[in-house]
């Protein structure tokens, strides 16, 4: 009977963090992935996002929005493919836009974080 | 001259930092195999852990900066905060709270940062998994890179060359306020010296105060500075230092004494357009004392073996560095008068280029070659003190004292001891008049300690996951300059109509919203958050000045399917069209189609590759740095190295003094962190003349580019 492969370790938990700042200094996104392994073996992926702004750069960056987002079991592959090969241009897209906007909106009271939440986690079919 | 003398003392500070590393690299060893569960690997999940109550053996934190105090502490204060801990039951849930723990700290220290990229890793695993001890164990790793993390590090050839002084820092071992660095050493000039350097750093500037002694030497000096440091402009950093530096040093059978007192303003440039080529010009004024005991009968006419002097110096100079290749070139200019009066006596110039170039022919194991130019000369206009005369040997003498702009002012031969390069003629050793040398070193790395933990190294997620998060960063910055493009005022022409389109839905909408049948209120429902979103956009084009943000809200509209887009929007019309009449929603679809269609086609003549290169050339170094870092870099290392350098001191008739001076000899190197890096060796002086030895021991202590 073949020997079984030895496995060295086993990763548990392990998380990616993306923090970029626009060239002018008045954006900062913030993008991470975190996928954990529970006593019970369940698969669990988290979205983090964060968007900061501000009007000049003698200011202080202020955080517009700050999001954890669990994601749907049917979107676990499409959060490993992110985490793995790396965001694309339509979800760059997404976020800058679309996810930007609902924060702002989010941040003025004007949706619920349910609708931003729904929203981050819809940049990872994109992919 | 001091950097050659203090190679000691700075040798023990290695032997304190390398040995902390070597603990926190423990490597891990591995039990036998058995059939079904061998002992010491993990290949179950980890409920089979946790539910067999397996025991955790050791918590270990691994990162390739945990050298750094404060990446270490870091980690363990994000694990103390836990509960999580030795000799416990393993759970899933108690590894993933010390692994958020961990992301979290890392992630507000990367926001003090003020970075522009960062990218943080860490995992969590277990390993050494042991059935076959009572009761069952594991160990629990967490491992983390950031990429942020050596721009803490002094990351300019500049930066760091100040800081040649004091080695830990350089390395960003430590940084503190007050430091005391112990020396001795020997040489065959100096025999054994001892002594020390100190400073101070306070809120108005830094104190630095230092002394070598022995037999033969004594140097002393002293200097008080600040520098000020500006974000944005052409100069980025302007520095002034005042001090006092006193040198009493033999040159064979002879003495030279300098005392000086001087004040001196420095500054460098921004990085010129998109290289990382900087220019660096100073200017430093000067008075005190030229001593030497040479008999005025062997010194040219005019050349006084003491004297008083005042003196005057600039300089300018660029460094730059491409991929693994830096260069380096500087001018100095000396005006002196050496006696009273305003009037000029001598005008000393000085050229110096250096070159270094790495070749990477396996991982971890680079071949090293440093090359370096000097020449110099005197005009005499009056008077030469002695002094002021090249003498060279082993020992560097630099232009600028206490600069961090290095310029070799005299020949360098690693051959013949300090100062001893100094006859015109076998009965003139008075020093030259001009000079040159050229020394190159050839280092092969032997052996080495990785910076990158094995753990990190050979985990093929790691790098599949830190690279995926580099490219995301590339694409964030391609959108970013895709939106600076002059272009996109095109893309924005129909913004008024796109606007006002958005707000004639939203008036629709509103109109009929509280007639929706129930078959369509969750469809309603969406539609009003598309509409929120495509109003966010519309609030962004009639508001906003900045026009990036306006093409950003303009392309958002026009994307493909995405949420608050046009395309939503008339899927809303469409879907609601019952609702608001037939020719209501024509109109509305009419109209957003007008506006869609001809921005797309301006949005597709944007040149993207130009923005695709522009956020290459933003992620270079940061690219770079953790290409380096993973594949390069080597916390400590061992070179074998070889040397050959060759100078000459004039004007020498028929090369009485002996013409050209060779050195050839061998030695050893050892890096630390592949930036301060401590050479020793002998170098054979092949020709030896009379008044010559057969060659010299030499030492070398350098502050180099960490990330080339």
């Amino acid at each position: 009977m073949p020997k079984k492969a030895a496995v060295e370790h086993e990763i548990v938990s392990i998380s990616v963090d993306l923090g970029v700042t626009t060239p002018d200094n008045l954006r900062h996104i913030e993008f991470g992935l975190e996928k954990d392994t529970g006593d019970d073996d369940t698969v669990t992926w988290t979205i983090h996002f964060k968007f900061q702004e501000r009007d000049s750069t003698n200011d202080s960056f202020v955080d517009v929005v700050t999001l954890d987002v669990a994601v749907k079991e049917k979107n676990h592959p499409a959060a490993e493919a992110t985490a793995k090969e790396g965001l694309t241009d339509p979800q760059v897209d997404h976020l800058n836009g679309p996810v930007t906007v609902a924060s702002q909106k989010l941040n003025a009271g004007q949706t619920t974080e349910d609708r931003v939440s729904r929203l981050v986690e819809g940049t990872l079919p994109k992919h | 001259m001091r950097l050659g003398t203090q190679w000691l003392a700075r040798a023990l500070v290695f032997v304190t930092l390398s040995g902390s590393v070597f603990v926190a690299t423990t490597p891990v060893a591995y039990a036998d195999d058995s059939e079904l569960q061998p002992a010491g690997t993990c290949d179950h999940p980890p409920s089979f852990y946790s539910s067999a109550h397996y025991k955790i053996a050791a918590i270990r934190t691994t990162s390739p900066f945990d050298y750094l105090h404060g990446v270490r502490q870091l980690m363990n204060d994000a694990l103390g905060s836990t509960n999580l801990h030795v000799g416990d039951d393993f759970t899933a849930q108690s590894v993933i709270e010390g692994r958020r723990k961990i992301r979290e700290q890392l992630n507000q220290a990367a926001d003090a940062g003020n970075l522009p990229v960062k990218v943080n890793v860490v995992s969590a695993e277990i390993e050494n998994c042991h059935a076959d001890r009572q009761p069952h164990s594991l160990d629990v790793v967490y491992i983390t890179f950031s990429t942020w993390t050596p721009f803490l590090l002094p990351r300019t050839f500049e930066s760091q060359a100040s800081q040649t002084d004091d080695p830990a820092s350089a390395s960003g071992v430590r940084k503190k306020k007050f430091q005391l660095v112990p020396q001795v050493g020997y040489n065959a000039t100096a025999k054994v010296f001892g002594g020390g350097r100190t400073s101070l750093a306070t809120g108005a500037g830094k104190f630095d105060a230092g002394v070598s002694a022995s037999s033969e030497i004594l140097a002393v000096d002293g200097s008080f500075s600040g520098q000020h440091t500006w974000a944005d402009g052409w100069i980025r950093t302007a520095e002034w230092r005042t001090g006092f530096t006193y040198d009493d040093a033999p040159t064979g059978t002879n003495r030279l004494k300098r005392a000086r007192l001087t004040a001196a303003v420095f500054a460098d440039s921004a990085p010129i357009s998109s290289s990382s080529s900087i220019v660096r010009f100073g200017v430093l004024i000067g008075g005190g004392h030229d001593q030497s005991n040479l008999a005025a009968d062997q010194l040219p006419s005019g050349s006084p073996a003491s004297s008083p002097i005042g003196e005057f110096k600039t300089y300018a100079g660029i460094s730059g560095r491409a991929g693994r290749n830096s260069f380096k070139v500087s001018y100095g200019l000396q005006i002196g008068e050496a006696d009273s009066g305003l009037h000029v006596d001598f005008a000393k110039h000085i050229a110096d280029a250096a070159y270094s170039v790495r070749f990477l022919p396996s991982p971890h194991k680079p071949l090293e070659l440093d090359a370096r130019l000097t020449g110099g000369w005197i005009q005499n206009l009056g008077a030469i003190p002695a002094a002021e005369r090249f003498f060279g040997g082993n020992a560097e003498q630099e232009f600028l004292m206490g600069d961090s702009w290095r310029i070799r002012a005299a020949p360098f031969i690693r051959s013949i001891p300090q100062n001893r390069l100094n006859r015109l003629a076998p009965d003139a050793p008075i020093g030259g008049e001009n000079f040159m040398s050229a020394n190159i070193t050839l280092g092969v790395t032997a052996w080495k300690h990785p910076l990158m933990p094995e753990e990190i190294r050979t985990n093929a997620d790691f790098r599949s996951l830190l690279g995926s998060e580099l490219k995301s960063a590339q694409k964030t910055l391609e959108s970013y300059w895709i939106s600076k493009d002059k272009a996109v005022s095109d893309v924005l022409s129909g913004a008024p109509q796109a606007s006002g389109a958005v707000r004639e839905l939203r008036k629709n909408f509103d109109r009929v919203k509280g007639s929706v049948p129930a078959a369509l209120s969750g469809r309603s429902d969406d539609c009003d958050f598309q509409i929120m979103l495509a109003e966010g956009f519309a609030d962004i084009l009639e508001t906003e000045k900045n026009p990036s943000k306006r093409f950003i809200a303009m392309k958002s509209l026009i994307a493909e399917g995405d949420d608050g887009s046009i395309d939503n929007l008339m899927g809303c019309i469409n879907d609601l069209r019952t609702l608001f009449g037939a020719d209501v929603a024509d109109a509305m679809i009419s109209k957003f189609k007008g506006i869609q269609d001809p921005a797309r086609a301006a949005l597709s003549k944007l040149d993207k590759a130009t923005a695709q290169q522009k956020a290459a050339r933003d992620m270079a170094f940061i690219n770079q740095t953790v290409n380096t870092v993973v594949d390069e870099m080597n916390f400590v290392s061992l070179s074998p190295i070889a040397i050959f350098d060759v100078a000459r001191i004039g004007p020498q008739t028929s090369a009485a003094g002996g013409g050209f001076r060779y050195g050839v000899g061998g030695g050893v190197r050892f890096t630390l962190l592949d930036t301060i890096r401590f050479d020793a060796g002998y170098a054979v002086n092949p020709d030896p003349k009379p008044w010559e030895g057969r060659g010299a021991a030499f030492f070398s202590l350098e502050v180099v580019s960490l990330f080339r």
